[in-house]
């Protein structure tokens, strides 16, 4: 082996080059690791040179076409020393032979031979690949990490190789004076978690690889921890297959050392499987020494005293450490050893490893479960908590899952018997419901949950039906009617005539009042509770702000800018304080009745402060449709909240309200003007157009 | 793994090689064939099972076979033989070689020296393992480039005090099974016999090896492999075909023998309420054995092997949970998805995949609903976490998640508790699957 100490593997002064870069896990890994550590000089990927891989914040990665292209064009002072392999299991040996023959020619010119270890992270490279890989890497005096290694990483040079660690090593593995030698790499990342716990940190965290042949023993990375001064503990996590324990513990044998290891075995299982096909394929046969119950022989035997239990004596003299049996006793365990050995500790202890569930929800089953199996009460810990309610607010509602939906339908269904909406018997809405409430369940899956909501919507669909002969949707009415239409384009008219700059005003006063609620630090109120209503007003008088703010620069700047929704009415306008009659019906219902509306008293509160500002002249009315957005989101606030319906259906319910109660009131002109009209009493006559294009008549 | 027996020896590879083997005569043939065999073997063969297991002579696999009448029986017994839980494939003849010595040869990689090993000894016919370790040596091939030529082989075997007559011809024999070996992929190889004839002609009396399937040169052996009956379970089978079409991420799975888990087939009522073991839908190689390792010492078990790790994109996660669904949702207790704080692995991505996977293969063709067991850390953990959490939500099954500062161990352990509960008591299923209508 070329390396004499354990920093020979990794150091902060290593140049770091990476075959098949630009490869999907390559990439990732090397963005992370030159974040962690800015060791990777570069990288080469067949067809790929020139290019260059954008690390945020720090330097770019330059990627070239093959390794004697990165050789050529990096200067000497540069030129790698290590070197990953992220190719194909079909290139891993041509890539080797490849190295190793620019390092031949450079001794041959009498340069240094710059490669000294190189790190094969691709899996699945046959044994004999494997076997003549380790044989010249051997000759050409170059150590070989793998394969399928997941690399190493040094906490305390802040460097790292492969992808242990994650996507933050800096935080998940801390400095300290515990190498972990593991056969898994995975393994690397859980061990320092435990021993964090324990208050220990890492020196040097090694993923051996787990193919048939390991192609650096676990002797040799042994030999090298137990002479690294900074290194007090070692953890070695090892699987069955292989002679390298029963070399190492010979090894081990042959020494006087102090120094505590403690060992924990995986896969006792194997013993009753024949061929075990896991990521690592170790499981081979060769003699005493490689199943999991040898192993345990092999370490029982060294350590000479039983394996570490949660209640373990004290009058145990711990010398050589201990095998553990259960992996969540590692934190007690290596407390122990740096107990009985008088060993300073790397920081404080962290808490102890316990069940914590971060999310939870057992529903019906919950109530079966006897006590001794329900969970704790758990939490996520920082920074994985504010995430948790970031993410969670932005993902407001409920995000359904997408299906096709051809010959699919959750709303009706007939099973044999009864037509059902949702689940609901018709005939039980018939006997027991009304017409809005099977409304409301035909367009959301549930009914209102308190009468006043039915008794508020059925108030504002009457106030809806119509505003006046003149309005675009009586008027496409009555021009149907006119031209001799039936019914049914009198219905399509009237709803052709609306747009966005005709009563879509619901649709964007209902999206207004859920954003600005959802503004709230704990959005998740009552909006039927009275208590809230002091947390409503001061979300009513900040919107009111926001928007006297929005409307100085634009008009300062001679923009055009969006009124507030539901706001505004162009008849109710020129009193002081104006009101909406149709509104002020609902608004004496819910007085009379002693009913406090959350998002009808922010409309309220937002029009005087609004006016109390200066923002608008006088005190607008409320207009209709704004209180119907407001009764609607008074109806779905809870279900957002508990993510049981969309946002954008519940934007969509106001708008099919108005449009729903306007058809009815388009139809109403439609039959009357039928009946009363004569055929073509719309047409205008032609002296009232203006003609506003200048024509030739000679033309 | 793939394995080859003697008789895929004795029709493809023997002669290839130039590698002496006795005559054979494969089952099923016709009478006319089998007497003119026994004819031409003086009326002295054996008669053998072509199946995936050693120790065939002990299990009466191998039957000494006197007559043609003899011959047609035995045959016709050995070749639906079963022998440690494998059927045999067919069976076989071979005639009977009368010896003066039996010779063991096997090569393998050494772990130590990751190098090709030679194993000899002029004790053969016998368990290798139940040789003194004097009667049995281990030759190293120091250049796995040049390989091994007859001088070299001889210099072995005269160490090993072999007779000067039989060495020429025992060396040359040698040689042909290492270009087999190197030339084929083997991962190792083995024939145990090696006959020598009172004339020193030195024939293959019995032949096994492995192969390794990330060798090239198994895909070129110049024939197809026979398929062994009840060789891997159809889950097995079919995630190992799925695993083999792309080397990015992990789709391993292996079927648990029933007696490492102490599980008892269907044993619990109708078909709604059968709870045969956890579903572990594991990541990473070190976390799936140590996961397995806790769930069968609590009694969890788990109804196979799994690592799903190496970072597995949203298509190969999503169908390879589709498949542990389709194979195994109809007979769990609890669904557990588990794995270490991940290095490379996207969380949101497996944890969409896997998602979309229940939504669309558990929940739209009516499948039954299952407790869920969730545990794992990694790269964008949050936005996996909360996909998997609505999808479980909105499906209305029961879940538990856990981050990476619980121990995979203890995660493990709460499983198995939960397992024994649901599995005691048929009412806590039957609440969760009211609408349960049987086989989806």
């Amino acid at each position: 082996m070329r390396a004499k100490k354990i920093t020979d593997f990794l150091t902060k002064n290593d140049r770091v080059a990476v075959s098949n870069i630009t490869g999907r896990e390559a990439c990732s890994v090397s963005i992370n690791s030159q974040r962690y550590g800015q060791n990777i000089i570069g990288g080469w990927a067949l067809g790929k040179g020139g290019n260059f891989i954008k690390v945020p914040g720090k330097k770019s990665i330059p990627v070239f076409s093959d390794y004697g292209d990165l050789l050529n064009k990096l200067p000497e002072e540069i030129q790698p020393n290590k070197i990953v392999i992220y190719s194909p299991p079909n290139a891993v040996y041509g890539e080797v032979k490849n190295i190793i023959r620019h390092t031949k020619s450079n001794t041959n010119n009498g340069l240094q031979n710059k490669v000294e270890t190189i790190y094969i992270i691709t899996e699945n490279v046959s044994v004999e690949v494997s076997a003549k890989i380790y044989h010249l890497a051997q000759d050409n005096n170059i150590d070989v990490v793998g394969c399928n290694t997941l690399g190493i990483i040094s906490p305390h040079d802040k460097v790292r190789i492969g992808a242990i660690g994650g996507d933050s090593p800096w935080s998940s593995i801390l400095p300290g004076s515990a190498t972990i030698i593991s056969n898994s790499g995975n393994m690397v990342n859980t061990i320092a978690s435990y021993l964090k716990g324990a208050g220990i940190g890492v020196r040097y965290g090694i993923s051996t690889g787990k193919d048939k042949l390991i192609l650096t023993s676990i002797k040799d990375y042994l030999k090298l921890a137990l002479n690294d001064r900074k290194t007090k503990l070692i953890m070695l996590y090892v699987e069955p297959g292989g002679l390298y324990e029963l070399d190492a513990v010979n090894y081990l044998k042959s020494i006087k050392t102090s120094k505590p290891i403690i060992v924990y075995i995986g896969g006792s299982f194997t013993q009753k499987m024949g061929n075990v096909k896991l990521g690592h394929a170790g499981a081979v046969v060769e003699g005493f020494g490689t199943s999991f119950s040898d192993k345990v022989e092999i370490f029982d035997n060294y350590f000479n005293v039983p394996p570490f239990k949660r209640r373990y004596h004290r009058n145990i003299k711990v010398t050589r450490g201990f095998r553990i049996e259960v992996l969540h006793d590692l934190p007690m365990a290596a407390r122990f050893i740096f107990d009985s050995k008088n060993l300073k500790r790397d920081f404080n202890e962290y808490r102890p490893p316990r069940l914590n569930p971060w999310l939870k929800n057992f529903g019906e089953l919950g109530k079966l479960i006897p006590p001794k199996i329900q969970l704790p009460e758990g939490h996520a810990p920082e920074p994985y908590a504010k995430q948790l309610r970031k993410v969670n607010a932005d993902k407001f509602g409920k995000m359904a899952l997408r299906r096709n939906m051809k010959n699919a339908s959750h709303v009706a269904a007939l099973d044999g018997k009864n037509l059902r909406i949702y689940g609901r018997r018709v005939s039980n809405q018939m006997q027991h419901g009304s017409f809005i409430s099977t409304m409301f369940l035909t367009w959301t899956g549930f009914t209102p949950k308190y009468d006043f909501e039915v008794k508020l919507l059925e108030s504002v669909m009457i106030g809806l039906l119509t505003n006046g002969a003149n309005g675009l949707t009586a008027q496409a009415a009555k021009l149907t009617a006119s031209a001799g239409g039936t019914p049914l384009n009198a219905m399509i008219s009237s709803l052709s005539c609306m747009g966005n700059d005709y009563s879509s005003s619901s649709y964007r006063a209902i999206k207004f009042l859920i954003d600005k609620f959802h503004e709230l630090d704990s959005y998740e109120i009552d909006v039927y509770d009275s208590n809230n209503s002091k947390i409503i007003s001061n979300l009513a008088q900040k919107a009111a702000r926001e928007f006297g703010l929005y409307k100085v620069n634009a008009e300062d700047n001679l923009d055009s800018y969006e009124k507030v929704p539901g706001i505004g009415h162009p008849l109710f306008k020129d009193a002081t304080r104006n009101v909406d009659p149709r509104c002020q019906v609902i608004f004496d219902y819910l007085f009379n009745n002693n009913i406090y509306h959350g998002f009808i008293n922010f409309y309220q509160q937002l029009v005087e402060f609004l006016f109390l500002e200066r923002i608008t002249p006088n005190q607008l009315a409320i207009n209709i449709d704004g209180v119907a957005a407001a009764i609607c989101a008074g109806i779905f606030w809870e279900r957002l909240c508990e993510k049981k319906i969309t946002k954008k259906r519940v934007y969509n319910i106001p708008l099919l309200m108005f449009a729903f109660a306007r058809v009815l009131g388009g139809t109403g002109e439609y039959l009357d003007h039928f009946d009363y009209g004569t055929p073509l009493d719309m047409v205008e006559d032609a002296q009232h157009i203006k003609q506003l294009t200048i024509f030739d008549n000679e033309d | 793994m793939l394995f080859l027996t003697e008789l895929t020896f004795l029709k493809h590879l023997a002669r290839r090689f130039n590698i002496n083997t006795p005559q054979y005569l494969e089952w099923p043939a016709a009478r006319y064939d089998l007497k003119d065999f026994m004819d031409r073997a003086n009326n002295k063969a054996l008669a053998k099972a072509d199946i995936l297991t050693g120790s065939r002579g002990k299990g009466g696999a191998v039957v000494n076979i006197n007559s043609t009448t003899e011959a047609t029986k035995e045959l016709t017994k050995l070749s639906t033989a079963y022998l440690k839980e494998k059927q045999a494939r067919t069976a076989y003849l071979v005639e009977y070689i009368p010896q003066k010595c039996e010779v063991f040869t096997a090569i393998t990689y050494d772990s130590l020296s990751c190098s090709p090993v030679i194993t000899i000894s002029l004790h053969g016919g016998v368990d290798i393992e139940s040789l003194d370790s004097s009667k049995k040596r281990s030759f190293v091939v120091e250049n796995i480039y040049n390989g091994i030529d007859a001088y070299q082989v001889g210099g072995w075997l005269g160490s090993l005090k072999c007779p000067k007559e039989m060495i020429s011809k025992l060396a040359v024999a040698i040689v042909s099974l290492w270009d087999m070996f190197i030339s084929c992929g083997f991962m190792s190889c083995e024939v145990n016999p090696w006959r020598i004839t009172k004339e020193n002609k030195v024939i293959a009396c019995d032949f096994k090896a492995t192969l390794d399937s990330n060798n090239f040169r198994q895909n070129n052996l110049g024939f197809d492999l026979p398929e062994y009956p009840e060789d891997v379970s159809d889950f097995e089978e079919e995630m190992n075909a799925w695993n083999n079409s792309s080397y990015q991420g992990q789709a391993h799975v292996s079927e648990i023998p029933q007696k490492a888990t102490k599980k008892r087939k269907k044993d619990n009522f109708d078909e709604q309420n059968i709870c045969n073991g956890v579903l572990p839908i594991l990541f990473g190689g070190g976390a799936s054995l140590i996961v397995t390792d806790t769930l069968i010492k609590c009694g969890g078990d788990p109804l196979f092997l799994s690592d799903f790790g190496g970072n597995p994109p949203y298509e190969r996660m999503k169908k390879s949970m589709e498949i542990c669904l389709r194979h195994h949702l109809k007979d769990a207790g609890v669904l557990l998805i588990l794995g270490g704080k991940a290095n490379n692995t996207r969380i949101d991505v497996t944890f969409k995949a896997i998602s979309d996977a229940i939504h669309e293969y558990a929940y739209l063709r009516k499948g039954r609903t299952i407790p869920v067991i969730i545990g794992r850390g990694g790269p964008q953990l949050i936005n996996g976490i909360l996909t998997i959490k609505e999808t479980l939500e909105e499906l209305e099954w029961p879940y538990a998640i856990f981050g990476h500062d619980t121990p995979i161990s203890m995660v493990a352990e709460y499983t198995a508790s939960l397992y024994k509960f649901i599995k005691r008591n048929p009412k806590a299923l039957r609440s969760l699957n009211k609408h349960f209508k049987g086989e989806f």
